[in-house]
């Protein structure tokens, strides 16, 4: 009891208490956005939540300049009278030109290294970020932050994009054998910001960008069981007609279009000679809509099928491969994929990089339509 | 004044009325006999005059002179409780017991005949722990009744009633009642020698009786089950537990107690198990929520912001904006104010109460929202945290979790969740300390009993209930043996 005693009051007339962060007094941030002014000197732009209820707006966004974040941030706090925090930072946004020019590696490190930001938080570049945060057109969320943190999310949760956290980044971007990649967010006036497309990297400056739809190519070869998203193909007339699909009807227009659903799937990449690597991939479907409606004949059409698909597929993914050796970036993680074959386990990032740009490529995709539903 | 003792010891009018201090209460009838007298001494209040009259005074008249003798009026007085064989003291507290005392001065013997009439009230239903289903009959004051009670539920012949009397001045009676052949004699010892420790001149109730029975009596929490319903105290004598019960009062004692057995209630017997087990943890729940949610929102809202759900924070802060008080002094004036209601509720007459309800809940409840004395959430957290510490069957469990919230409150307010987390741990070393009658007071739990927590825990269907609860340690384990049961038909068998 006494020993108790001693111990709490040695805590309590110490005044030992951990600096009290009383809700309302805090300006709680939920974004931050990075904009590049010139060579070194940074716009900062945050939103704040408000809690005054006389006030239509449940947002404040203030913005400041500065050379490095902290001294935004410093800026930042003379402007509002209450004490910035980030506990409840979600995203962060940077400038196109920021990221293509500078590098947003530096930016980060410095906000993985604050505890009281998650390793959970998104990131995403768009054209101007104080103008992305200024836009007003947000649904029913109290401020832009919380709406684009919805939208990361749920496109994260649908699987519709590659993981685009700061742990995420970070992890892709110290790892040599692949590149990370970040979602692209457009500000056009009068609609709320969306995901566009999705940034490439080259270490940690953006050198191109693919469609959200492409990014299925990645996904098949690093995740494991994402939700792969639906395809739609526009095949013309004529292909099925060469390829001997018979239908039972026959097509008015000139093009055939199909949606199909990916089930299962399973990717492989398969390092079969010096330098050639098979890109194989299984992917199970069911074909969800056919415009127009028509039914196959028989189960030779729907093999038939199946082959124009892949050919399809892989004629893609050729391209886009292409693409990344042409940028010489790697989002797939076939330098990974090397370094974990043990000969080449040695092997620094040059050498890997050097290897990859030799590489040649062969995309193997095979597709099987499962079920045809309805359709059959 | 000059005292007259006689060769049998018995006391005359004379040395009692000295002793009791002249009561007027205290009467003496002289009956002529013969030419000697014969001297009927009682307590006029606690007697039923109608005993004495018919079966005394008149039996004693009509009698001939010649049979009127100590040794024939002994084995013939139609009364069936009759005394001898006593010391002064005894004669003194039996008539403070209702008892007459006739003493015959030829012989200068006495003898003492049970005439009382004690103050009962008629058996009621349960008012602290309402059933809604089950037997409502509960205990009353009278000993005697209480005694009839728990006989009539359990017609067997190892009920063993063991008496007791307890207090130096005000001595009372009091019963320890067990099942010979199913409570542990340790436990039965352990009790017994409690009650040989209690020095004090009084005890007035069974609820000062059972902390003074404690193993701990600096803790926040009740060692003892208090009961006023009989077939609760059945239940946990049929389970191994030993009860007590005291003269004067309608609450029994039930022990050893664990703290999960302050969760349960009868109901959850006579209730479906699905359903029981379900209300057993939405008790539990209550108990953890009431203690610790507004503890939980004081450091949230002081220290940690990050952990509030972000379509929360909005509401929280809109609500918070407006308060000019520090959360730790927002949750300790709105938890004192419940407080209020609540013992203002409690001793007003029942009309008054419910005015007071309304008064308090809505008017105050809606008034300092409006003028921005607290955010409406903490009206919500602080509603739902005093509504908790009802959940519990047990009223003390329920006052022992409103005492033990406002020390969490203060430690979050200080050292926000480190703060509860410590609370936490110290709550769980002292739950873990603490014992009744010697048997660790978080038992099925720790040490942990996996075949009791079907009893203290959930509640299964029940033809689980085939032993005992072992925490009790019962002698005799078995309840019903399954085999038996296995064996007998359905209807439509063959």
């Amino acid at each position: 009891m006494k020993k108790w005693f001693i111990l709490l009051s040695s805590l309590l007339c110490t005044a030992c208490m951990p600096p009290d962060k009383i809700l309302e007094r805090q300006g709680i941030s939920t974004i931050i956005g990075y904009d590049l002014l010139d060579e070194d000197t940074y716009k900062g732009t945050i939103s704040l939540l408000q809690f005054d209820r006389k006030e239509e707006k449940t947002s404040v966004t203030i913005s400041a300049v500065g050379t490095t974040s902290k001294q935004i941030r410093q800026r930042l706090e003379q402007r509002t009278s209450h004490d910035i925090t980030s506990g409840q930072l979600r995203t962060i946004l940077f400038d196109k030109d920021m990221t293509e020019m500078l590098g947003i590696a530096s930016f980060l490190d410095t906000m993985q290294r604050d505890t009281s930001i998650g390793s959970l938080i998104f990131l995403a570049i768009t054209n101007n970020a104080e103008d992305t945060i200024n836009n007003n057109n947000y649904e029913e969320f109290p401020d832009m932050g919380s709406y684009i943190y919805q939208l990361l999310d749920k496109h994260e949760r649908k699987e519709m994009l590659i993981d685009s956290n700061l742990h995420d980044f970070f992890s892709s971007l110290y790892e040599f054998g692949i590149d990370p990649t970040l979602p692209i967010i457009a500000n056009k006036k009068g609609v709320a910001p969306y995901i566009n497309s999705v940034a490439l990297f080259k270490d940690d400056k953006m050198v191109g960008s693919i469609s959200l739809k492409k990014t299925l190519f990645i996904k098949l070869f690093t995740k494991r069981d994402a939700f792969l998203g639906d395809i739609t193909f526009n095949i013309p007339v004529e292909v099925l007609e060469k390829k001997g699909v018979t239908l039972v009807e026959k097509i008015k227009g000139d093009k055939f279009n199909i949606t199909i659903r990916p089930i299962k799937y399973r990717g492989k990449i398969e390092f079969s000679k010096e330098e050639a690597v098979n890109l194989n991939a299984n992917i199970s479907v069911s074909t969800i809509e056919l415009q127009p409606a028509v039914t196959f004949n028989n189960k030779e059409s729907i093999k038939k099928l199946e082959e124009i698909l892949e050919e399809e597929l892989n004629k893609e993914l050729g391209d886009i491969l292409e693409v990344f050796r042409k940028l010489e970036i790697d989002p797939i993680g076939i330098g990974r994929k090397i370094k974990s074959i043990r000969k080449y386990s040695n092997t620094n990032e040059e050498d890997l990089r050097e290897k990859y740009s030799r590489l040649k490529f062969k995309p193997n995709i095979t597709i099987e339509i499962k079920r045809t539903g309805a359709v059959d | 004044m000059k005292i007259h003792l006689n060769k049998n010891n018995c006391p005359n009018y004379e040395k009692i009325k000295y002793i009791l201090n002249e009561s007027p209460d205290l009467m003496c009838r002289t009956l002529e006999v013969g030419g000697d007298c014969l001297e009927v001494i009682f307590m006029k209040n606690l007697i039923k005059h109608e005993f004495l009259n018919e079966y005394v005074i008149k039996y004693i008249q009509q009698l001939p002179i010649e049979y009127i003798t100590f040794s024939y009026l002994l084995k013939n007085i139609p009364m069936d409780e009759v005394k001898t064989n006593f010391d002064e003291q005894e004669v003194i507290s039996s008539l403070l017991n209702g008892f007459v005392y006739i003493y015959l001065s030829v012989e200068s013997k006495a003898f003492m005949v049970n005439c009382t009439n004690p103050i009962e009230r008629s058996i009621e239903k349960a008012e602290t722990e309402s059933l809604v289903y089950g037997p409502k009959i509960s205990f009353t004051e009278s000993l005697t009744s209480n005694i009839k009670i728990i006989r009539q539920n359990l017609k067997d012949s190892n009920l063993c009633t063991d008496e007791l009397e307890i207090g130096e001045r005000a001595k009372k009676q009091v019963r320890i009642i067990y099942i010979k052949d199913i409570a542990d004699d340790d436990i039965l010892k352990t009790l017994k020698e409690r009650f040989e420790k209690i020095k004090t001149d009084d005890i007035s109730d069974s609820s000062v009786l059972a902390q003074c029975l404690e193993d701990n009596h600096y803790s926040f929490f009740p060692q003892f089950i208090l009961t006023e319903l009989p077939d609760r105290f059945l239940y946990s004598i049929l389970n191994g537990r030993i009860g007590v019960l005291i003269d004067r009062s309608p609450v029994a004692i039930i022990g050893p107690a664990n703290f999960l057995s302050f969760f349960e209630s009868t109901e959850d017997i006579y209730l479906r198990w699905s359903l029981s087990t379900f209300i057993r943890f939405i008790r539990l729940f209550a108990m953890v929520g009431s203690l610790l949610i507004t503890a939980f929102y004081v450091a949230t809202i002081t220290y940690h912001f990050e952990l509030i759900p972000s379509k929360l924070l909005l509401i929280i802060g809109q609500s918070r904006s407006q308060v000019p008080f520090p959360p730790l002094l927002e949750a300790l004036l709105l938890e004192l104010l419940i407080e209020l209601l609540r013992e203002a509720g409690a001793r007003l007459p029942s009309k008054v109460g419910q005015t007071m309800g309304i008064v308090g809940g809505i008017v105050i409840g809606q008034a300092t929202v409006e003028a921005g004395l607290t955010s409406n959430i903490l009206i919500i957290i602080v509603a739902f945290s005093a509504l908790g510490a009802f959940m519990a069957p047990i009223y003390e469990m329920g006052t022992a979790i409103r005492v033990a919230r406002f020390p969490f409150i203060i430690l979050a307010g200080v050292w926000g969740l480190n703060g509860i987390i410590i609370g936490v741990c110290v709550l769980m070393v002292h739950l873990l300390k603490l014992t009744s009658l010697n048997k660790p007071y978080l038992a099925p739990l720790y040490p942990l009993r996996i075949e009791d927590l079907k009893y203290f825990l959930i509640r299964l269907p029940h033809h689980f209930y085939m032993r005992r609860p072992t925490v009790n340690r019962p002698l005799n384990a078995i309840r019903t043996r399954w085999k038996s049961k296995k064996t007998e038909k359905d209807l439509d068998e063959f």
